[in-house]
């Protein structure tokens, strides 16, 4: 009899716990990647090396109360040389519950952590899986997520405002990218019922004013190279997106002609037929390891940067830097190839 | 309750005899260590690039990578044919940093005396034996598995 009172008494907790959890909701209301220009107008865009500012105001909404220790969890995408999980502090302020003033801190998960709906997988693995690279189309990019130093205990009918304060140093290069959001708890654990937890997507964010020409993230150009840092001893994709732009060379034959510029002046050429696209697909790839794409490299010459552009058999038809800038409305030089340096972060 | 101290007593009888047991395995070890030794890994032979990942993506379709053979002669002398990026440029000598329980391969090129430490791990698949080497060849933020397949080799 005592042992049925009980399970009556588990079966009435349950019921009720999940009556509060469902009524408990978490949502990002406002996102601000916006950052002081020189003009003194605000646009999300930054100074290669300077420290960027980003906020991200939150809601939970606890209507029926919620009486549970809750530590937040925040995540952010972006480019991997941001390197986040080193360089970022993120702190947030949360009303109610505290003063809505005080900036408590965030710190980076373990490597080793899991969400406890996604066991096996990283929270940033588990990130990664769910929504991958959001907008953009270059790999290179990483999911960080961090954890409240400390929990905070909603009282019944708790309705705080969560307000995360991200700063990061940006790398010294010209960058575009879509950066990545997205709140929860680690008492939730990547649920998958959407009021849990909430996730966002930024427009482009621009890195001005640094090294190389511009790595975009998220729009389409007629060209991508993979990984976007390298050396002349790293495996390089070349990748052509045939279907970028209205052009004449795609669906043919493409080579890619490349031009190595060594660190003691010489030039080497060279013309490489790219792989066709897959099905499905517009995009001529062609994988290099520059150290062995120019045959008349010789031992201990190091490649410093190589020009590149997009060709038919003949050359009659070239897809250079020039036609990219020209086609996407933006300033350019005719004949100006692209430009691969060969550097590490 | 008398079912209880029952229980109780079995269990500590039982803790007992497994301590008992533990302690008998410590003084059979000490009598006989040669029993427990581990085999040395021989890893000598011709290995044949099937598999690259680069930042975790597997590219080893992008390039004809099965042409790079690793020799890892008996000898203790290695030589790279047609070789891809790769921790070292000249063959040269090579040695387990373990031969019990490898977690490296030592290489030093010819006329040099930097010994260059890659980490291996040998996964197991259907295909035999494999030797999987983790490394940056170029940028450091750049990671690749090379994984090696044992091969016969005619001439050998």
């Amino acid at each position: 009899m005592n042992r049925r009172k009980s399970y009556l008494a588990g079966a009435i907790l349950t019921c009720l716990s999940a009556v509060i959890f469902i009524a408990c909701q978490l949502s990002i209301a406002s996102v601000d990647i916006n950052q002081p220009q020189p003009d003194g107008s605000m646009a999300p865009r930054i100074q290669a090396g300077e420290t960027a500012t980003f906020k991200i105001n939150c809601t939970l909404r606890d209507q029926a109360g919620r009486d549970e220790e809750q530590i937040f969890v925040f995540s952010m995408l972006a480019p991997k040389n941001w390197k986040l999980r080193d360089n970022a502090e993120v702190t947030y302020t949360v009303t109610e519950v505290s003063d809505g003033v005080t900036a408590h801190p965030m710190v980076a998960f373990a490597e080793n952590e899991s969400p406890v709906q996604m066991p096996g997988y990283t929270w940033n693995e588990a990130l990664m899986d769910r929504y991958g690279i959001g907008n953009n189309i270059l790999n290179d990019m990483e999911w960080v997520t961090f954890k409240g130093a400390e929990s905070f205990k909603l009282d019944n009918g708790n309705s705080p405002d969560i307000n995360v304060t991200v700063k990061v140093p940006v790398p010294e290069v010209n960058q575009r990218a879509s950066l990545g959001f997205f709140i929860n708890s680690v008492q939730d654990g990547m649920t998958g019922d959407s009021q849990y937890w909430d996730q966002f997507f930024t427009d482009p964010f621009t890195i001005y004013g640094g090294q190389g020409n511009l790595t975009d993230f998220c729009s389409y150009h007629f060209y991508s190279v993979e990984p976007t840092k390298a050396l002349q001893n790293d495996i390089v994709t070349f990748s052509f997106v045939g279907n970028a732009y209205d052009n004449d060379l795609a669906g043919g034959d493409v080579y890619l002609r490349m031009t190595a510029n060594l660190t003691n002046g010489t030039t080497y050429e060279t013309k490489l037929l790219m792989d066709y696209p897959e099905e499905d697909s517009e995009t001529y790839n062609i994988t290099v390891w520059p150290a062995g794409a120019f045959e008349d490299l010789q031992p201990g010459e190091i490649i410093s940067s190589i020009d590149y552009a997009f060709t038919n058999a003949d050359g009659s038809i070239v897809i250079d830097l020039g036609k990219d800038l020209e086609m996407s409305g933006e300033a350019f030089n005719p004949g100006e190839p692209f430009n691969f340096e060969l550097s590490c972060d | 309750m008398k079912l209880n101290l029952k229980a109780r007593l079995a269990a500590v009888v039982l803790i007992a005899a497994a301590g008992a047991a533990v302690t008998s395995c410590d003084m059979k070890d000490n009598e006989t260590p040669s029993t427990f030794v581990e085999s040395v890994k021989d890893m000598s032979g011709v290995w044949q690039l099937e598999q690259v990942v680069r930042n975790n993506v597997d590219i080893s379709e992008a390039m004809d990578f099965g042409q790079f053979l690793l020799h890892l002669n008996a000898d203790g002398t290695y030589i790279l044919e047609n070789p891809f990026p790769f921790p070292v440029q000249a063959n040269g000598t090579w040695a387990l940093d373990d031969p019990q329980h490898p977690f490296a391969i030592v290489f030093t090129e010819e006329g040099t005396n930097d010994p260059l430490i890659v980490e291996v791990t040998f996964p197991i698949t259907s295909e035999g034996r494999q030797i999987a080497l983790n490394f940056s060849p170029g940028c450091a933020s750049n990671k690749y598995k090379y994984q090696f397949k044992k091969v016969t080799v005619a001439n050998e």
